[in-house]
């Protein structure tokens, strides 16, 4: 076979470029596991990729015969400004174009991935059959041909495509037996491709599958270090009296003007928020929870799952709305952006490191296998984490909803969450239930053992009353939703935190 | 065995809603006050009282709760306050304030008039509430103690019946079934007990049965029924658990033992002498029940035998060839079915049955030909055969020929003419004739309903405008369909691809119906479909 070369003359540009491309594949594996390097360092180290680009696309450009050359520079050019564009975009908290490129990029990846195979293939075929007509009567003679890249390989020449059960079956029964095999004129160059293209979708799938894998093998949640009460926040008026100074006249003088009214004493009322800065659980100092960290921060995790609408009002404008309004209300702090995680990624977190709170809306199916099932059932039993479910637009999804829940938590049954409730109490008194569309009724439901709420189901689309614009409904209503928001939040973290004290007296 | 186990579970489904719907029935004479109490209030105090019933019962929880609340602050001494304070509290729970019910309320009635009937009733509203808001461990604890405590008062035996609920949430069947025996054996049957004793003693003697504990699970239902009930009700409730060993090859010979021992009891009923009609009767249900159990355990050879001892003992009749008949079908010989259906006495009976079997194996044109002899031997019901008849050719799509018939029951029964005329119409729309079944809804006197179904061809016509009148009709005529029908106006606008008119269709619905379903439907619709938030004004919990 033609081998691709690099003159010697670029013997430290590839010593640079091949170090420049290996610490770049440990940061993009750092990305996907321990993530402690900012993400200025990863744009730092892609911005660095254009003038090695640049470098070597100058120096094939002009040659014609260096065409693959080009090739593999522009691919690999691809690869790694596609992932810079992933950070970048992630800086700007740009989620749904950072979705988009994600998507798009994974299939310009595979269509390119495809190419090479096709052109290595080819290659190789060419190959073959040069060695094939140099020693003809040789290889004719010899035993089955088995490597896929040579065109004569014994499997070829079995229909594989279009696909014909019959005859793949008896080959696979005799695979030496040329008399089983169809008879006639068939393309074996087109069973090769079929075959190539099976084969390289599923490694693609396969390594697509292990890299997303790796997407937290080690991840941990940790909340806010700190302390507070678990109360409610009273309300209390702060009185301030304002006296203005008064002229003291004589009623009998001959100055006429007019008399200042004699009690001019003006309140001035303000009120403020009694336990503004007290919120939370334990005894350490400042807002926070005693099973928390100084690095710890409360973050809005929604999970992702199959059949459905899981990111319906992700991200800035939607969710991030109620994350910064809870850091707001609760002094705690909040992370940048919200989160997803798909529900087998819940296991990368381990147990004492989890997150407390993960939310799941939507309007459509919600379809989980058993391992997503099991994951959940650990996540929220022996991981002690609570769901907040919200209906996102409909019956049907409160249903589902029910209907996962009944998979996930056999031996519970929902029941309506009384407003009377510690979850509907603090920080904020709820006392009635607000929601955007009573898509799933009107009344809250929960799953409770052990003493806690281990789910919280909204019927009514909160998400939207957080979102922008808050679906349109009456400031009291979305105040309502956000109080909601920070209660449930609150509940599941100080709960938590109370689990993890009470681990460690244990 | 999948359907087995499934009617099991739609079995034990029901004895549990209707444990529960009797249940929610029974609460209330807990929280009745009894007249010989009245009578001894004071003018004022019942004055006061009555307001606050009336509240009550008009479901106004907040202002009775606050008219209770004026009760106790007005007559704290009074004979009736343990009452206001519970019902007070009751309210309380409808408000879904339950906390706030459990320790403000039942638990103040019990710590400050213990004595009172209303203390008893509040100690189990204690364990209910817990039970209702999750809370199962307190739940059963405090059900317990009212259930040891009060066994022979309705508030015991509702505590048990909750505490079996519970039972059945945890799985915890030893549990179960203590306290259904406890219901079945020891609590007090009285007018007001005798519901809930009674469904567990259904429910005791299904779970004997599926541990073939014969004798014991007959003991249990014993308790309920007697005489020629009580055999039937055996049989009735070992049937699943006897089905279901069955099917397991390691409780095989624990299903043949509850079979022999059933098949023993029945036996043991017969009565000694059948020289009346009463007791030929009873003796051949008797046997009837005897096979159904043969059935049940699978043993055909002498499922037969035991026709032929029918048979032989009480003569052929209708009741026994049906039995027979249908002993065939569920081997699936339809053909022998069918012969015993032929040997019926009651001809126009037989017939009947017959053309029912070959309907469900799909035999149209000998379907037809059954209904056309049904036709010649019973001429008073001309239209039911018929329409039986033009059933059985819209079932197997031979519309024209469904359709010729209903036109002709049109004429020939007048009394009935638009039933007759609504079937066709039905008959075209199924054809996809949509013009003529538009001709024929539109002579109709069915409104609401032929609008819709005209509006539902037009669609399928493509004429949007005309589909879009109809439904304004009847959102104009009939404000119940108005919601649905404006939203059918979205749809329609949309499969004519006019997205504003669709639009404005949907956001119509969700400005005049935001508290209805199809309000729902439309603000989802125009979120995921075209990104649209609309209010449906947000509300609060009513």
């Amino acid at each position: 076979m033609n081998s691709i070369s690099v003159p010697g003359r670029y013997s430290t540009a590839v010593k640079i470029t091949a170090g420049y491309l290996l610490v770049w594949a440990l940061l993009l594996l750092e990305t996907r596991t321990l993530q402690m390097v900012p993400n200025w360092g990863h744009l730092v180290l892609g911005l660095l990729s254009i003038p090695l680009a640049v470098y070597w696309w100058k120096q094939f450009s002009r040659a014609r015969n260096q065409q693959i050359q080009r090739w593999i520079i522009g691919t690999v050019a691809f690869v790694v400004w596609w992932q810079f564009t992933l950070v970048l975009l992630d800086s700007l908290v740009m989620d749904a174009a950072r979705a988009n490129i994600a998507r798009w990029g994974t299939a310009g990846l595979f269509l390119i991935g495809l190419l090479w195979v096709v052109w290595g293939i080819e290659r190789a075929s060419v190959h073959y059959k040069k060695l094939a007509s140099n020693h003809g009567a040789v290889t004719t003679a010899t035993a089955p041909i088995w490597n896929p890249l040579n065109l004569d390989a014994s499997f070829y020449a079995v229909q594989w495509w279009p696909l014909r059960p019959a005859p793949i079956l008896r080959y696979l029964r005799s695979p030496g037996n040329p008399n089983l095999l169809p008879h006639g004129p068939r393309s074996r160059k087109l069973d090769q491709s079929f075959f190539a293209l099976v084969t390289y979708t599923a490694a693609f799938l396969l390594l697509a599958l292990l890299f997303s894998q790796l997407g937290g093998c080690r991840e941990i949640y940790e909340m806010p270090a700190g302390g507070g009460e678990q109360q409610q926040l009273a309300q209390v008026v702060k009185i301030k009296k304002v006296i203005r100074k008064k002229y003291i006249i004589n009623p009998l003088s001959s100055v006429i003007f007019a008399v200042p009214p004699i009690d001019d004493v003006q309140l001035e009322l303000t009120e403020i928020t009694k336990h503004a800065y007290q919120i939370g659980q334990g005894e350490g100092k400042g807002a926070g929870f005693s099973g928390g960290t100084f690095r710890g921060k409360v973050r809005f995790i929604r999970l992702e799952y199959s059949g459905g609408d899981w990111d319906q009002d992700y991200g800035v404008g939607g969710d991030l709305n109620m994350l910064l309004e809870y850091g707001i209300r609760t002094q705690h702090k909040v992370a940048e952006r919200t989160e997803s995680r798909t529900i087998g990624q819940l296991n990368n977190f381990p147990l004492g490191k989890s997150p407390p709170l993960v939310y799941m809306t939507g309007q459509r199916n919600i379809s989980l296998s058993n391992s997503e099932v099991k994951t959940l059932r650990e996540y929220l039993t022996d991981k002690h984490g609570m769901l907040f479910g919200d209906n996102g637009g409909s019956r049907h999804f409160h249903n589902q909803f029910l209907s996962m829940m009944n998979r996930v938590l056999p031996d519970v049954k929902p029941v309506p969450i009384p407003l009377d409730d510690v979850i509907h109490r603090i920080p904020y008194q709820i006392p009635f239930l607000p929601y955007v569309a009573p898509h799933g009724g009107k009344e809250a439901l929960g799953w409770y053992k052990d003493g806690r709420w281990l789910a919280y189901y909204h019927p009514g689309d909160i998400g939207d009353a957080w979102s922008d614009g808050h679906a349109g409904v009456s400031a009291d209503i979305w105040e309502s939703c956000y109080r909601i928001g920070t209660n449930v939040t609150f509940y599941a973290h100080s709960e938590y935190s109370k689990w993890l004290d009470a681990q460690k007296k244990d | 065995m999948v359907g087995r186990t499934k009617e099991r579970l739609i079995l034990i489904a029901l004895l549990c809603f209707a444990f529960a719907h009797t249940c929610t029935a029974q609460t209330t004479y807990l929280h009745q006050m009894s007249l010989d109490r009245w009578a001894k209030l004071r003018e004022v105090e019942r004055h006061q009282m009555k307001v606050a019933e009336k509240y009550f019962q008009d479901r106004n929880w907040s202002v009775a709760a606050d008219e209770y609340d004026k009760y106790l602050t007005l007559y704290e001494a009074s004979d009736a306050a343990s009452h206001a304070l519970l019902k007070w509290s009751i309210c309380q729970v409808e408000m879904r304030r339950q906390n706030t019910a459990i320790n403000d309320g039942f638990r103040s009635v019990v710590d400050y008039w213990p004595d009172s009937d209303d203390a008893i009733a509040a100690s189990y509203y204690v364990g209910k509430t817990l039970k209702d808001i999750g809370q199962t461990q307190k739940a059963k604890s405090a059900l317990n103690e009212v259930a040891t405590d009060h066994a022979k008062h309705l508030a015991g035996v509702l505590a048990m019946v909750a505490l079996a609920d519970i039972a059945t949430i945890e799985k915890d069947e030893d549990l179960k079934e203590k306290i259904l025996r406890q219901l079945t054996f020891d609590a007090l049957r009285d007018k007001l007990t005798r519901r809930q004793c009674e469904t567990a003693s259904l429910q005791l003697a299904s779970i004997l049965f599926s541990k073939a504990a014969t004798a014991e699970g007959i003991k249990a239902l014993n308790t309920t029924y007697q005489n020629e009930r009580l055999a039937s009700e055996v049989v009735s409730q070992s049937r699943s658990p006897l089905q279901t060993l069955m099917n397991d090859n390691e409780s095989k010979s624990k299903a043949n033992a509850l079979a022999n021992e059933l098949i023993g009891f029945l036996r043991a009923q017969e009565p000694k002498t059948t020289t009346n009609d009463e007791d030929i009767s009873y003796a051949k249900n008797l046997c009837f029940l005897v096979i159904d159990v043969l059935r049940s355990a699978r043993r055909p050879a002498e499922v037969e035998k035991e026709f032929s001892s029918v048979a032989k003992r009480f003569g052929t009749d209708d009741q026994l060839l049906k039995q027979i008949a249908n002993w065939h079908a569920a081997n699936g010989d339809s053909g022998k079915a069918r012969q015993a259906y032929g040997k019926f006495k009651d001809q126009i009976a037989g017939l009947q049955l017959i053309a029912t079997s070959y309907r469900q194996e799909k035999n149209l044109a000998q379907t037809t030909q059954t209904y056309n002899r049904l036709l010649a031997i019973d001429p008073d019901n001309q239209a039911q055969w018929k329409a039986e008849s033009a059933g059985a050719y819209r079932e197997f799509k031979k519309y024209n020929d469904a359709i010729a018939l209903y036109q002709q029951l049109g004429q020939e029964d007048a009394a009935n003419a638009d039933r007759w005329l609504w079937e066709t119409a039905m008959t075209h729309k199924e054809a996809g004739n949509w013009k003529e079944a538009i001709g024929f809804f539109r002579q109709s006197e069915r409104f609401p309903e032929s609008y819709w179904e005209m509006a539902s061809c037009h669609r399928q016509l493509k004429q949007t405008n005309e589909a879009v009148t109809l439904y304004n009709q009847i959102a104009g005529g009939d404000k119940n369909r108005a919601p649905a029908a404006m939203l059918q106006i979205g749809y329609t606008q949309e499969e004519a691809k006019s997205s504003d008119k669709a639009i404005t269709a949907f956001k119509k619905v969700c400005r005049l119906f935001p508290k209805d379903q199809h309000a729902s439907r439309a603000h989802a619709h125009l979120q995921s479909k075209y990104k649209i938030t609309v209010t449906l004004g947000g509300a609060k919990q009513d």
